[in-house]
């Protein structure tokens, strides 16, 4: 489980970690859509540039991201040999018995290899230097405006977050469970197929049973507390908008206007 | 001095048919210890969560600080009572200690500019400064419970009640613990409600409400619960050692006081001895 790259916190002390977690999912947004305007490699080169530079500012390993790019591998050498049979335009640059293998074909691949390829690389980095609670009230903030249209958005954040933190114990709970029933006599490792499951189904009834009691305690723990659902409550942890933050907007708002501008002139 | 809690005529029975609270009254000085014994299953965690709104009493009154709970007043119970459960992990919310601290504060809407100081002050109060920017999962059973207590103490209450909060910690971690929740009730005036099977722990507290089968079966002083040894092992309970010794001891004839001192008991034994 520890070495998938996709979606895991890195914590470093970077420029890029430092950035307000709204304008990170922004730029991510931004970012998305200029890859998919059509201008060729140009386009592709300006924001490769941008995302070495900030990989370079946000301190993660190169080897990192390609650890994320790595499952993909499979799927890009699958679309090179659709590719290859369906598009027939360009130059023929190989011909093989009766096939011909077209310019297009490669082009085109190799336009999907970068889209993919950039775009794991900036949604690696949105995860790898934003903590998933920073990342929560990130979306509540940008998505406070649908309260007004009735859209429970802090109760959504707080389940979130509440997920978040009930994770690692709920990992621990599981190994626990697995230990008492190994040590019972379960055997998860090996066996036919309806062996295995019907071990697992010994593992997932009592974490069930467990999660649902652990709910009800955190419900009480809550109320107690104070928690009233959709109730006004002040929020501790702030977000704050800095000058590095404007910077990064504008560097983003200024590739993505750039860019339409390149396909409309 | 003023009651604290008064219960009259508690009445109370989830789906099945008998009573889990079976007609309880009774009273809690303001600014006293209290602990609640009796064996699994009598209802004590039931009285805990009544006492707090989180179950809603069928029939018998709660008076808290003079004030009537019922369902419409249950914002203004919460800013006077808080609780302290069992399970440390179950009631750790934030995903820092620091955070945690917060939550409550959160709840109460204070000012966003007075939180740090107050998150602060409480972290050291339990000792876990050093820790307020870690994780639950990094933290002991014992540490744990010393954060809910500095969060339940955040929120600035008159009452708190312990709901076992040591059962599922190892002894340094109940120590801990036992000797935090003596040292808030002689520093600050805050009633303590303490249920609990820690024998030591009922004798440290000034009155003890025994409690069996969904009934108030005895109250005092611990002195007074402990001398009735065959009343207290009827319903499953324990009593000190001292106490075992010293009735075992008045019933061959032997003059010694109701003490739980066990060094005061070795110099009556040997004062005796010496008369002989």
């Amino acid at each position: 489980m520890n070495n998938i790259a996709l979606g895991k916190y890195i914590p470093l002390n970077s420029f890029v970690h430092k950035l307000d977690p709204r304008t990170k999912i922004i730029a991510m947004m931004f970012l998305l859509v200029a890859i998919f305007i059509p201008v060729g490699f140009t386009g592709y080169g300006i924001i490769g540039v941008f995302l070495i530079i900030a990989l370079i500012l946000s301190k993660l390993s190169f080897s990192f991201v390609w650890q994320s790019f790595k499952p993909t591998l499979f799927m890009l050498v699958f679309l090179l040999a659709i590719n290859m049979f369906i598009i027939k335009t360009g130059d023929i640059l190989l011909t093989i018995g009766t096939f011909n293998l077209y310019s297009g074909a490669v082009i085109q691949t190799v336009y999907i290899v970068l889209r993919l390829l950039l775009m794991i690389v900036i949604t690696t980095m949105l995860t790898a230097t934003t903590k998933p609670l920073d990342l929560t009230m990130g979306l509540e903030d940008l998505l406070s405006p649908l309260a007004k249209l009735n859209v429970p958005t802090h109760d959504i954040a707080m389940m979130i977050s509440l997920a978040l933190r009930f994770i690692p114990t709920l990992l621990e709970e599981a190994q626990r469970i697995l230990k008492a029933q190994a040590s019972r006599g379960v055997d998860m490792e090996s066996g036919s197929f309806k062996e295995k499951i019907q071990a697992i189904l010994s593992l997932i009834v009592p974490l069930f049973v467990s999660s649902f009691q652990k709910a009800d305690d955190l419900a009480d723990a809550m109320e107690a507390r104070g928690y009233v659902v959709g109730a006004k409550r002040v929020r501790y942890k702030q977000l704050k908008f800095t000058f590095s933050d404007f910077i990064t907007l504008v560097a983003v708002i200024g590739i993505l206007v750039g860019l339409i501008l390149l396909k409309v002139l | 001095m003023s009651k604290a809690i008064e219960v009259k005529n508690l009445k109370y029975r989830y789906s099945d048919d008998s009573l889990t609270i079976d007609d309880i009254s009774f009273s809690i000085e303001k600014g006293s210890y209290t602990t609640i014994i009796g064996h699994n299953g009598s209802g004590k965690s039931t009285i805990a969560k009544l006492l707090l709104g989180l179950l809603e009493k069928q029939s018998g009154s709660i008076l808290i600080d003079g004030i009537e709970l019922n369902y419409e007043n249950l914002d203004q119970i919460r800013n006077k009572i808080g609780i302290v459960f069992q399970n440390p992990d179950n009631q750790f919310i934030g995903s820092t200690v620091r955070d945690d601290i917060a939550f409550g504060l959160e709840n109460h809407c204070v000012e966003r500019e007075k939180m740090d100081p107050i998150i602060e002050s409480f972290a050291k109060k339990v000792n876990m400064t050093d820790f307020l920017e870690s994780e639950p999962t990094k933290l002991s059973g014992g540490q744990k419970q010393r954060v809910a207590i500095a969060s339940v103490l955040a929120m600035d209450l008159k009452i708190i009640v312990f709901d076992e909060a040591t059962s599922m910690l190892d002894p340094t971690g109940k120590r801990e613990i036992n000797r935090l929740i003596k040292e808030l009730h002689e520093e600050n005036e805050i009633t303590i409600i303490s249920i609990t099977h820690d024998i030591e722990e009922v004798a440290q507290s000034d009155n003890v409400l025994v409690i069996d089968n969904g009934r108030l079966a005895m109250s005092g002083s611990p002195e007074k619960v402990f001398s009735k040894e065959k009343v207290m092992v009827k319903m499953k309970l324990d009593i000190p050692f001292v106490y075992k010794l010293g009735n075992s001891l008045r019933a061959k004839g032997v003059k010694v006081s109701n003490t739980l001192d066990l060094e005061r008991m070795a110099d009556e034994v040997c004062q005796y001895i010496l008369k002989k």
